[in-house]
């Protein structure tokens, strides 16, 4: 009896200390797709989040620059709709994108295409270091 | 800036400085993994161009 009593408060400690972890990682992934390397500078990596931050918005900054196309969610064209989805990878670069009317799109310019890679790729490289940011939220990496 | 070598220089730079922050934890490690995708990338994209010109022509 002594026994099950014992042992049964260390489980339930945990398990309120895995609930806390999982929202605390929530939380961090929110913070790493809306600002980049915010989910590392909030863990206390601040190196670390301020490279992928400068690196990550000099790139979309870059693509818009190069008069990259910040593309919509169009179903009917399969490559339009992925690449939209990629560029979401960033959150709030992408949100201000929207509201500032930037990334219009010139295809006639010599560096559209290049525009297109630097934005596209900007979104998949923060959705990298999101993914990065929740792994050492769970303790899964070292900080 | 127009120059596809530079614009691809520079789109290898900051691809490796992500990966090579996100793999390694070390500056030296990091700095060693940051120039050596930032060659692959360079040097394979050249040799992918002139593979395909060669192919293609």
């Amino acid at each position: 009896m002594t026994t099950s009593s014992s042992s049964a408060a260390p489980r339930d400690r945990r398990t309120v200390t895995d609930d806390e972890t999982r929202r605390g990682g929530a939380w961090v992934v929110v913070v790493a797709w809306f600002i980049p390397g915010g989910g590392h500078l909030v863990q206390g990596q601040v190196g670390r989040g301020l490279v992928f931050f400068c690196t990550l918005a000099l790139m979309f900054a870059l693509g818009c620059g190069f008069s990259g196309r910040i593309f919509p969610f169009q179903l009917s064209d399969p490559l339009i709709f992925l690449a939209a989805l990629a560029q979401w990878g960033l959150g709030l670069p992408r949100l201000l994108a929207a509201m500032f009317g930037w990334g219009a799109g010139t295809v006639t310019a010599t560096t559209y295409e290049y525009g297109n890679t630097f934005l596209i790729t900007s979104g998949l490289l923060n959705t990298l270091v999101l993914l990065d940011a929740y792994d050492v939220a769970m303790g899964r990496r070292s900080r | 800036m127009t120059s596809h070598l530079a614009v691809m220089a520079l789109f290898a730079g900051l691809v490796s400085i992500v990966f090579a922050t996100l793999l390694r934890t070390g500056g030296r490690d990091q700095l060693r993994l940051g120039w050596r995708l930032f060659a692959a990338l360079v040097v394979g994209a050249y040799l992918v161009g002139w593979l395909m010109f060669l192919a293609f022509r």
